[in-house]
């Protein structure tokens, strides 16, 4: 019988002039359970440690006892499988840990001049115009197209190539959509048509990544945007973010624009709708996931900002997504008024030829001053850009309610807001609104404490990653991800 | 029993790491080898076997400069690394590797021209931390497969081997005895052209 103290066993053995040798054998392995991998990874790494303890164990009695030189060789030589923050990791081992050499994928086209060396100046033609919203802009998605590998990991030595280098400004018909809906919510709140348009209003644009940053770039000249992306991109992403800093190069020119001819503009939050993404198995995806780090209800007030406006997707969105409720539930107790938006309430109108190519003028009539129609109505070049990189970026204008005539509705949608008196006349909708009746209530979930507190919980393994380490000294060797990715060589590494 | 058919076999799936050194034949490091090889016991547990994998691999690293051709190799598709390592374990107990007859003893002056060979390979449990450090450790570029710094690398990185996940391990030297080592004539046949040159 196996001693389970000794559970290699020496079952063949050759001994004989021309070769020495033998095979080992545990048969302790063979009806192993295969696990989920994260347990399987918790599970063994105990295994590891315990291991690798009994071991300097050894070493350090034996060293006692014998009082000589007995040399047990280096700590660094025992590595294992722990878990680290996945933006630590690759803020000192580069963006793509563990993934080196395989590509990102672009989801989308690009039809204008890019230059690759102006990337280097996202962070600053993105940041907040106003110096007081800067506490709250978190760069680091931006951050990530400079920055260099610090440290090369032992177990991935290959050629760093920067974020900056791969990087490929994208457009989809999506983010035309956002752009056009941007310019459309924008223009609600532009006093050249709506003196008494509310200025105390914060915009929380939670899309998907590219369509964010499409809507931020369609009313940046509203507008100041504040970046709250704070994640890096990566090959295997839960979060494909690098689709965001597509869009982000992107638009660039004209957020650089926007940002040297805006006044002091209301603030306008960007997030990625993708930040809290479920996945399911850590050995084929890189955790880079995130939560929204809104200011605080009392900084909101500090700014003097009574509104917040959330800019959910669709009218089927109805809540906002976990990590925000916590803050916006304070909001609401500390006398801000939360909104919410779908921005498919936006769309354009079908009765104003908006389907076909149209340059300029603007499709649709002109009201006189001081009109109900004239409240809501915007044109293309109303404190907006006009040379957006977008061919046609007005074609079709999209409007609240997706007709000329209900855009004005908005306000009495938004009464809150407190200029509803003015745009009585405006057409309803005829479609339902039901984020229009929104308003947050403290719930629990993984990412909120159903109390309304500043102090968000998130999960224990929310981005992080599984790494290998040397246990002895605590220095990453690599990433632990499997091979299953392009690195995957079913034809084996090496070769005979 | 053939330890191919043992209970568990096809359940759980399976990847392989194997080496192969060829060094020109040196008395002190075929000596040391040897002993090496002939030292360890039938039963071993975890830490006892990853020691004296240390110890081996403390003296091959030390004489790798001594190498001139060699292999490694990494797969973590399950049939393929059952039926490769079945296939390294084949080479130690066939005489398709080793000679079948002694090569005579080595020419004190012309020397050279004779070579030993030292092989490891390990069946570990595919996606356990070890498997997964190795698949990290062997992730090489292409065009540096072959070199030294490269075999140097792995050897140094192989510390990250938990014996917990090594459901098998072979190891062996070829040959045992001085004047029955690996002629260049043995060499050159195809059966080794599965040895690189090491740069």
């Amino acid at each position: 019988m196996t001693d389970p103290s000794e559970p290699l066993q020496r079952d063949e053995l050759v001994d004989k002039p021309g070769i020495v040798g033998a095979r080992w054998w545990q048969d302790g392995l063979a009806g192993a359970d295969p696990m989920a991998r994260r347990t399987a990874l918790k599970v063994l790494f105990g295994a590891t440690v315990g291991v690798a303890a009994v071991g300097g164990l050894v070493a350090l009695l034996a060293r006692k006892s014998s009082g000589s030189s007995v040399s047990y060789g280096s700590v660094d030589d025992y590595d294992t499988s722990q878990t680290r923050a996945a933006l630590a990791m690759q803020r000192e081992y580069g963006w793509n840990f563990g993934a080196s050499g395989e590509p990102l994928v672009w989801d989308g086209d690009t039809s204008m001049p890019f230059s690759r060396a102006a990337l280097a100046t996202l962070v600053s033609d993105l940041s907040p115009s106003s110096s007081s919203y800067r506490p709250f802009f978190v760069p680091t998605l931006l951050e990530s197209v400079t920055a260099q590998r610090k440290t090369v990991p032992p177990a991935d030595p290959g050629t760093f190539v920067p974020v900056q280098e791969v990087l490929m400004p994208i457009f989809t018909t999506a983010m035309g959509v956002a752009f056009r809906t941007g310019r459309a919510l924008a223009s609600l709140f532009d006093r050249t048509k709506m003196p008494d348009a509310p200025q105390q209003v914060a915009l929380v644009v939670d899309l998907p990544g590219p369509e964010s940053i499409a809507f931020a770039a369609g009313a940046a000249g509203m507008f100041d945007p504040v970046m709250l992306m704070d994640n890096w991109p990566h090959p295997r992403g839960v979060v494909r973010s690098h689709l965001a800093l597509a869009a982000a190069a992107y638009f660039q020119p004209l957020f650089a624009k926007a940002r040297a001819t805006r006044k002091k503009s209301p603030p306008m939050f960007i997030l990625d709708r993708g930040r809290l993404a479920s996945y399911t198995d850590d050995s084929t995806h890189f955790d880079n996931r995130f939560v929204a780090k809104l200011p605080s209800y009392a900084r909101v007030k500090g700014e003097q900002l009574a509104h917040v406006l959330y800019v959910a997707p669709t009218s089927r969105d109805t809540l906002e997504m976990d990590d925000l409720n916590d803050d916006f539930v304070a909001m609401v107790a500390y006398g801000i008024n939360v909104n919410m938006v779908a921005a498919d309430s936006f769309g354009p109108d079908p009765a104003s030829g908006a389907s076909a190519p149209v340059t300029t003028p603007a499709p649709f009539p002109t009201p006189p001053p001081g009109s109900a129609s004239d409240a809501g109505a915007h044109d293309a070049g109303a404190r907006l850009d006009v040379s957006s990189p977008i061919p046609n970026p007005d074609t079709p204008l999209h409007y609240y309610g997706r007709s000329v005539a209900t855009h004005p509705w908005f306000w009495t949608d938004y009464r809150t807001m407190g200029i509803y008196s003015q745009i009585a006349t405006a057409r309803e909708p005829d479609f339902p609104r039901p984020a229009s009746g929104y308003g947050p209530s403290a719930r629990k979930s993984p990412f909120s404490n159903g109390l309304g507190s500043p102090q968000h919980p998130t999960p224990t393994e929310f981005g992080t990653i599984p790494v290998i380490v040397a246990v002895g000294t605590g220095v990453v060797v690599g990433a632990a991800m499997s091979r299953s990715g392009s690195w995957t060589r079913a034809s084996g590494w090496g070769g005979s | 029993m053939d330890a191919c058919f043992r209970m568990g076999w096809k359940l759980v799936a399976r990847s392989i790491f194997a080496m192969e050194l060829c060094f020109p034949f040196h008395d002190q490091l075929h000596a040391s080898l040897r002993a090496h090889v002939r030292s360890l016991p039938a039963s071993m547990g975890h830490h006892q076997k990853w020691e004296s994998y240390r110890g081996l691999r403390e003296e091959l690293g030390q004489n790798l400069s001594l190498v001139e051709r060699g292999c490694w190799d990494y797969f973590d598709e399950n049939k393929k690394a059952k039926s490769d390592y079945r296939m390294w374990v084949q080479g130690m107990l066939t005489d398709e590797t080793a000679r079948t007859e002694p090569s005579g003893p080595i020419d004190p002056y012309r020397g050279g021209g004779r070579y030993m060979t030292l092989t490891m390979a390990f069946l570990m449990v595919a996606n356990s931390p070890t498997d997964t450090a190795v698949s990290v450790l062997c992730r090489v570029p292409e065009s540096r497969l072959w070199d030294r710094s490269t075999f140097q690398h792995i050897l140094r990185g192989l510390g990250i081997l938990n014996f917990a996940s090594v459901e098998s391990d072979v190891l062996y030297l070829i040959p045992r005895d001085d004047d029955w080592s690996l002629t260049a004539e043995d060499m050159s046949q195809e059966k080794f052209s599965y040895l690189r040159p090491v740069r």
